[in-house]
C-alpha cells in the first residue's frame, strides 16, 4: 500500500507562477525517501502539500489510497507528522513539556497518557533534563529536538522533515539525523520524508527523488542517482562525498561498484594501496 | 524599559508563588474592593489601610516581591500625586473646617491634604496588591486563570479559549521578538542608521527602519507558526484536552477565606459607619 501517492500535482502560490508542475510519485510503508532540490525547486511545497496546509491546483494527492480533500484533511492530518526549518516558529508551546504535550492537548488525549508521552519522547530526544526550560535558554538544535519531540509523541504514520536541519549546526545537524534514523529502527512501519539541500544526509535514504523546477527530475536508488554525477550539477545539486570518490574511482578504472560505504572503501582502497 | 520591569515575575517558590492563579486573582478583586472602601473618617481609613499596608509588606517580603520596585512605581506617579494635591487643595469639597496655612485670603485645609494623601495611598496599594500578583505568577498561569473566568461566558460563543491562546503566543514570543528587534538594529546601524543622535524627526525616521522590518518578519514568523500549529491539528473549536492543571489546594483556600475574611471585616467597617478609635475610647479624631 502506498502511504503517500501525488498524480499529477501543480501548486500554486500566485496565479501562473506553478511551483509544482506535473509531480507523481509515491511512497510505500515504512520507506525512508529522502527529497532533495536546490532553492525553490519546490520541495517545500511538496511538504505542505502532504500535510494539507496548501491544496493543490490540479492532481490528487492521497493518503492510506484516500483522496485528500478538504473535508478529511483534519482526519488524514493524523498520519501526518511535520517538523519545519526554523526552530523559533514552531515552538508554540511556552516550554518544552508544553510544547510537546500542544499536538497531543489538539488529539484530546487523557492527561496522564499525556504525561506518559511527554516523558517518554522528551527522554528518546534527549530533552528530559530541560521540561520546564523556556524556549529563548535553548539552542537551535535544542529547539529542533523539542519539535521532533512534540511530531513524534502524536504518533504519526509518515514523518515528514522539511529541511529541519537547515538552521542547525553540524552538531545540532548529526543529533537530529541520529535520533531520525533511531525512529526509523525503532518503529520499521514508520516513513520517513527527509527534505534536504544537506546532500550528506541522504545517503542512508532508500530511495531519492531529485526536484528541478517543480518537476521530478530523477528518481531512484542514492546509488543510481549519485552514479548520475554530471546530471546533478547540471541543476546545481552536490553529491556525496562517498559516491564522489566512487565516481571517481570507476572513471579511472577502479571497480568498486559492490562497495556500500564509506568504511569498506577507505580499507578497500587501503588494501589496493598495500 | 523601567514599565516593562514594573510588576514583572520574578521566579522563586514561596507559597504565594506556588498559589492557583484563579484564587489569586479572586484574591486581588476582594483586596482592591477592601482597599477602596470609604471608612468613617480619615483616622479610621488611616489606620486600616495602615494595618493591611503592613500584612500585605510582610507578605511580600514572604514572597520575595521586591520593595524597591513598588517605591520606584511612586516615582512613576509623581505626576498623578500633584495633580490630585493641586486639585484637592484649590477644591476643598467637604468638612473643610481645620485651616492648616492661609495664602491671603485662600484656605489650604488639612481635610484636603489628608483627603489627597488618602487617595495616593489607596492607589499606592492597589499597585502593590497588583504587583504581589503580577510578580508571583507566571504570565501564562494568569492567562489560564483568566481563561477559566472566561470560559462561562463560551455559552454566548465568547471565544475565551482563542484569547487565552493568542495572549499565550504572544507572551511566548515576546523575548524572540526582542532578540530579533536588536538583530535589526544591529544590521541597520551597520548600515549607517543612527539611532542613538540628531533630532526627534531623525529618530523617529530611524525607527521606521526598525519597525518595518520587524513587521514584515513577525507576518512570516505568524504564518509559519500558523502552519505548524495546523500541522499538528489545532482546532480551536474542537475539543481538547489540558496538560496545565490548575490545582485548588487547602492552603489556596485559607487564603481565599483569609482575604475573604479581611474584606468582609473592612465593609462592615464601612457600613456599620464605626469609628475605630471611639471603640478604644479615644473620641474626636478627625
Amino acid at each position: 500500500m502506498n502511504v503517500l501517492r501525488f498524480e499529477h500535482v501543480f501548486a500554486f502560490y500566485e496565479e501562473g507562477k506553478d511551483v509544482l508542475r506535473d509531480v507523481s510519485f509515491h511512497v510505500d510503508e515504512g520507506e525512508f525517501i529522502a527529497i532533495i532540490g536546490h532553492n525553490g525547486s519546490g520541495k517545500s511545497t511538496l511538504a505542505k502539500l502532504s500535510a494539507g496546509l496548501l491544496s493543490p491546483s490540479n492532481g490528487k494527492i492521497f493518503i492510506y489510497d484516500e483522496l485528500l480533500t478538504p473535508k478529511n484533511v483534519q482526519l488524514l492530518r493524523k498520519h501526518i507528522g511535520i517538523v519545519f526549518q526554523n526552530p523559533d516558529n514552531q515552538f508554540i508551546g511556552s516550554s518544552v513539556e508544553d510544547d510537546i504535550a500542544f499536538g497531543l492537548e489538539n488529539q484530546n488525549i487523557p492527561r496522564e497518557e499525556m504525561v506518559k508521552r511527554v516523558k517518554e519522547f522528551a527522554t528518546l530526544t534527549g530533552m528530559d533534563d530541560f521540561l520546564d526550560k523556556e524556549p529563548e535558554h535553548l539552542s537551535g538544535g535544542q529547539k529542533q529536538r523539542v519539535a521532533i519531540a512534540g511530531v513524534l509523541a502524536m504518533n504519526p504514520d509518515i514523518l515528514i522533515l522539511d529541511e529541519a536541519t537547515a538552521m542547525l549546526d553540524p552538531k545540532g545537524r548529526k543529533e537530529m539525523m541520529d535520533i531520525v534514523l533511531h525512529m526509523h529502527e525503532l518503529n520499521p512501519k514508520l516513513t520517513i520524508i527527509l527534505i534536504t539541500h544537506e546532500i550528506e544526509e541522504t545517503l542512508k535514504a532508500d530511495r531519492i527523488i531529485a526536484l528541478n523546477d517543480g518537476k521530478v527530475f530523477l528518481e531512484g536508488k542514492p546509488k543510481e542517482i549519485y552514479a548520475k554525477e554530471d546530471t546533478l550539477r547540471a541543476i546545481e545539486l552536490d553529491v556525496p562525498f562517498f559516491y564522489k570518490m566512487k565516481n571517481a574511482l570507476t572513471s579511472i578504472g577502479v571497480d568498486v561498484s559492490d562497495i556500500e560505504d564509506l568504511k569498506t572503501l577507505e580499507e578497500y582502497l587501503c588494501q589496493l594501496n598495500a | 524599559m523601567a514599565s516593562l520591569t514594573l510588576g514583572r515575575y520574578v521566579p522563586y517558590s514561596s507559597f504565594v508563588h506556588r498559589l492557583d492563579p484563579r484564587q489569586k486573582i479572586m484574591s486581588l478583586i476582594l483586596l482592591m474592593v477592601a482597599i477602596f472602601m470609604p471608612l468613617y473618617n480619615f483616622s479610621s481609613t488611616f489606620f486600616v489601610m495602615g494595618i493591611l499596608f503592613i500584612l500585605l509588606l510582610i507578605l511580600m517580603a514572604f514572597s520575595h516581591v521586591s520593595l524597591l520596585s513598588l517605591l520606584k512605581s511612586l516615582r512613576a506617579m509623581w505626576f498623578l500625586i500633584l495633580f490630585l494635591m493641586l486639585i484637592n487643595v484649590l477644591v476643598p469639597i467637604y468638612g473643610t473646617e481645620h485651616i492648616a496655612f492661609s495664602i491671603g485670603n485662600f484656605h489650604v485645609y488639612w481635610e484636603s491634604i489628608l483627603q489627597s494623601l488618602k487617595i495616593i495611598f489607596r492607589l499606592f496599594m492597589m499597585i502593590q496588591v497588583t504587583m504581589m500578583l503580577t510578580a508571583t505568577t507566571k504570565p501564562l498561569d494568569l492567562t489560564y486563570g483568566l481563561e477559566w473566568y472566561m470560559s462561562p461566558l463560551k455559552i454566548i460563543r465568547f471565544p475565551a479559549h482563542e484569547i487565552a491562546m493568542v495572549i499565550s503566543i504572544a507572551l511566548r514570543f515576546i523575548p524572540t521578538l526582542l532578540d530579533e528587534a536588536n538583530r535589526i538594529m544591529k544590521a541597520q546601524a551597520s548600515r549607517g542608521v543612527d539611532f542613538k543622535h540628531g533630532s526627534i524627526k531623525m529618530k523617529f525616521k530611524a525607527v521606521i527602519a526598525l519597525i518595518i522590518p520587524l513587521f514584515v518578519s513577525s507576518f512570516q514568523r505568524s504564518e509559519e507558526l500558523a502552519n505548524a500549529m495546523e500541522a499538528r491539528n489545532y482546532d480551536p473549536r474542537a475539543k481538547r484536552s489540558r496538560y496545565h492543571l490548575l490545582r485548588f489546594h487547602f492552603l489556596d483556600l485559607v487564603s481565599f477565606l483569609l482575604c475573604a475574611g479581611v474584606m468582609s471585616f473592612i465593609i462592615y467597617l464601612s457600613v456599620a459607619n464605626i469609628d475605630i478609635f471611639a471603640q478604644f475610647g479615644v473620641y474626636g479624631t478627625w
